[in-house]
């Protein structure tokens, strides 16, 4: 009799300290993530990844179930490839999941079409503090003014996954065996040209090649392929003003960057010409037929699921030493935790519970970066325990120097020469044009040198106008 | 004598009254519940077409006259823009209506794979037909075997063949850049399709070729007709509502390639086909989903008007019995 009215008691006392804990934002019930939540809630959370990822989420979703004060809250995760979660999202968006992922180059599109749920008053500035800033900035938009970022005004519409800087890449097994054929001063090569924290120039970088490339295999490359924005950023160039309003398709720097990235195959034969680049570029360098290539920390885990027979690691990109106004300059690419705005309150607090659970908690981490998935968001957990591997939970895995991969998310500094940049698609309202501007890039002929980048970014960049015009009066711009 | 017996009986016939229609015979209880049973059967094919190809159709069809907000579940009406769009800056690189006649061109070009199949299928189901090869049924599983696999997976298969460093490349000591060059690709898939239609076509002929009776061959025999005569003669028009229907149902299919650009190609636009078009549309914002529905409701009134072409010239050239 005693138990029952005792258990009475704390269930009143609970679902009171829930009740006490809700409050109202614009007229709408807001309950706190960290709220006991007494009554059951299901959730669907969307996410999308490999076989491995997907299953690693399976395993974290089941984790924050069985954790206590979850016990209520029943989350059923439903992972796919990239392709097929955006066609499902857009196919359920009159009843979208409580929890899914997008990318930052789609957020723009949701975020302003109204979809998603403002999460600022779920979310104190002290968790957020945690977390990589330049992650969580991604994620601001303001309605008011239709623009994205941290401003006044601004509210938060998604929590970072991750943040995965692009950056080059070697196959240490080759490059060195290169270095041995032909005769090349290795400590030389590794102190002044291949130094983690002073990216290499455009010329160093070419001549690098040039002096490896004598003597490799009938298919195998200096370089795999070259990431034109890698490049682009790197020469201190952008394909649009920072509004995304005017074109720049056409300045000397852009074109500079596209002809250098070229010329890598057409006058230097470092890179694999066009008429090779029918498989990925990463799928040949892992296939260990290429000396560099690109990859990010997501590729880690296909690395080590693999046992790719030769050893990896990662420089910054290099930049153009005859701009003075250029640096090493690499593209980030992130995906955000976002919430239907059709949510109910319990439910957005649960969904919220779990996104904060995946972004910001110390296991949840631990477990990504374990599984060479992501650099975990958590910066003093990033540059301590993962770069360093105090755990010795990634011991002897690839690559070595993971402090590019910070340096490149970190920024610039006086004595950082390395930095990063979100992709363009990130900053207009539809992605799509991405694609028919690389596409329109070969079909010109700019890999085979049939005409050059300038003549081909000249004649495009009308089309090109029209097109940033177009998403702009979409987003009421 | 014989006339007027004619011209009496004549009377006879237009003397007699205008029988009355027959009576409906009212339906038993067991008709009735028969009707109910068969329409229940069709009922779930019926449902079926009409959410996912009826209404979807008619959908499209408004969809193509509109800028169609999928996430803010709003649109507007922008009239014949998309269906102008589609064909403004046919000639000039990069403009959307550039991209759409270029991928109309890859997707007749592609149609090639059809009579060369069908050519192929004539040939081996000729050859298992006439020469009585050892192990005949063996061979008809080897052909067959592509039209029972996933085109997903037979177009990495072939990727893998075609690709620099591919099977082909390796056998031939080439270095034809098949997938890399725009025309080569394009060819690759023709050659691609016709050999994994071959099994197909091959079998429909088969049978088509079992079906001829043999007394047409012995009678042609009879009057001196060889092999080769007797093919042309009889095999070949007995065989026509066949090729028809190969011909139909390739040229629907071809017309609605999509695996192709997406799993062989990659998306490059060399071999980007009408239908990948229209889901590249998808990245296009608000009057993407649009241009996709006005390209989709053009590729429907060209496969109506093909397909009815067909038929109507059918009567010259298909056999009918």
């Amino acid at each position: 009799m005693k138990k029952g009215f005792l258990a009475c008691v704390v269930a009143g006392l609970m679902t009171v300290s829930c009740l006490a804990a809700c409050g109202k934002q614009g007229g709408e019930e807001v309950i706190p993530p960290d709220a006991v939540i007494t009554e059951r809630v299901d959730i669907e959370f969307w996410g999308w990844g490999d076989l491995a990822e997907q299953n690693n989420y399976q395993t974290l979703v089941n984790q924050f179930m069985a954790e206590e004060g979850n016990e209520n809250i029943n989350v059923h995760y439903v992972g796919n490839t990239a392709t097929v979660h955006m066609q499902n999202l857009e196919g359920r968006i009159k009843n979208l999941p409580q929890l899914f992922m997008l990318p930052d180059y789609d957020f723009y599109a949701w975020v302003a079409d109204d979809t998603l749920k403002d999460i600022t008053p779920y979310v104190t500035e002290e968790e957020l503090s945690a977390v990589w800033p330049q992650a969580v900035d991604e994620y601001y938009y303001n309605p008011d003014t239709a623009l994205l970022g941290k401003s006044d005004g601004a509210k938060l519409y998604g929590l970072p996954k991750d943040l995965g800087p692009f950056t080059l890449v070697y196959n240490e097994d080759l490059l060195n065996a290169q270095i041995a054929a032909n005769h090349l001063n290795k400590e030389e090569i590794y102190a002044n040209l291949l130094n983690p924290k002073d990216p290499m120039t455009w010329t160093e970088f070419r001549n690098l090649l040039k002096s490896l490339v004598p003597g490799l295999g009938e298919n195998q490359y200096g370089i795999s392929h070259y990431e034109i924005e890698a490049a682009i950023y790197s020469n201190d160039a952008n394909f649009f003003t920072d509004d995304a309003a005017t074109q720049k398709i056409t300045d000397k720097n852009f074109t500079d960057a596209l002809q250098f990235c070229a010329n890598l195959a057409l006058v230097d034969g470092v890179m694999t010409p066009e008429a090779k680049q029918d498989t990925d570029g990463f799928t040949r360098f892992q296939g260990g037929n290429c000396i560099f290539s690109f990859m990010g920390p997501w590729d880690c885990s296909q690395f080590w699921s693999f046992n790719i027979p030769f050893k990896t690691n990662i420089l910054p990109v290099p930049y153009n030493g005859d701009n003075p106004n250029a640096r090493s300059t690499a593209w980030v690419g992130s995906m955000g935790y976002c919430v239907s705005k059709k949510a109910n309150a319990l439910q957005t607090a649960a969904a919220l519970r779990l996104a904060k659970y995946l972004c910001m908690n110390e296991n949840a981490q631990r477990k990504f970066y374990e599984l060479g998935q992501q650099v975990p968001n958590i910066m003093e957990m990033a540059r301590d325990e993962y770069v360093n591997d105090t755990r010795g939970l990634i011991a002897g895995k690839d690559p070595a120097d993971r402090s590019v991969w910070l340096d490149t998310i970190d920024g610039f500094s006086d004595t950082d020469k390395v930095g990063g940049k979100v992709r363009p698609r990130y900053y207009t309202y539809s992605s799509g044009w991405y694609a028919e501007l690389t596409d329109y890039l070969s079909d010109q002929g700019l890999w085979k040198g049939t005409k050059t980048a300038a003549q081909i970014c000249e004649a495009y960049s009308d089309i090109f106008q029209k097109k940033l015009t177009a998403m702009r009066k979409e987003l009421g711009l | 004598m014989e006339n007027t017996v004619n011209a009496a009986t004549a009377e006879s016939e237009l003397s007699v009254p205008p029988q009355a229609p027959p009576k409906k015979k009212p339906r038993s209880r067991v008709e009735k519940r028969e009707n109910l049973v068969a329409f229940l059967f069709i009922l779930p094919p019926v449902v079926g077409f009409l959410i996912f190809t009826a209404i979807s159709m008619g959908c499209t069809f408004v969809f193509s006259f509109q800028n169609y907000y999928v996430r803010r579940g709003t649109s507007e009406f922008v009239g014949f823009t998309h269906y102008v769009s589609l064909f403004s800056g046919m000639f000039k690189a990069g403009e959307l209506g550039n991209a759409f006649i270029k991928s109309v061109g890859n997707t007749i070009f592609l149609l090639l794979s059809l009579p060369v199949s069908i050519i192929f299928g004539l040939v081996v189901a000729g050859l298992l037909r006439l020469g009585d090869v050892k192990g005949g049924k063996i061979f008809q599983i080897l052909y067959y075997l592509p039209a029972v696999s996933s085109a997903v997976a037979l177009n990495i298969v072939w990727r893998y063949i075609f690709q620099s460093n591919g099977l082909l490349n390796h056998m031939f000591g080439t270095g034809t850049p098949w997938l890399s060059d725009d025309m080569l690709l394009k060819v690759a898939i023709v050659l691609k399709n016709s050999l994994n239609a071959t099994g197909g076509a091959m079998i429909l002929l088969l049978a088509g070729m079992l079906n001829v009776s043999k007394e047409l061959y012995e009678a042609s025999s009879l009057d001196g007709a060889g092999k080769f005569k007797q093919f042309f003669a009889i095999t070949l028009p007995m065989l026509t509502p066949v090729i028809f229907y190969l011909l139909i149902t390739g040229l629907i299919g071809g017309l609605q390639s999509y695996a192709d650009s997406q799993v062989f190609a990659k998306g490059d636009s060399g071999a980007a086909t009408i239908v990948y078009f229209i889901w590249q549309q998808r990245t296009n914002g608000a009057a993407g989903y649009g241009i996709a529905s006005s390209a989709s409701v053009f590729l429907s009134v060209c496969i109506m008007i093909i397909t009815l072409v067909q038929f109507k010239v059918s009567n010259k050239w298909v056999y009918e019995e």
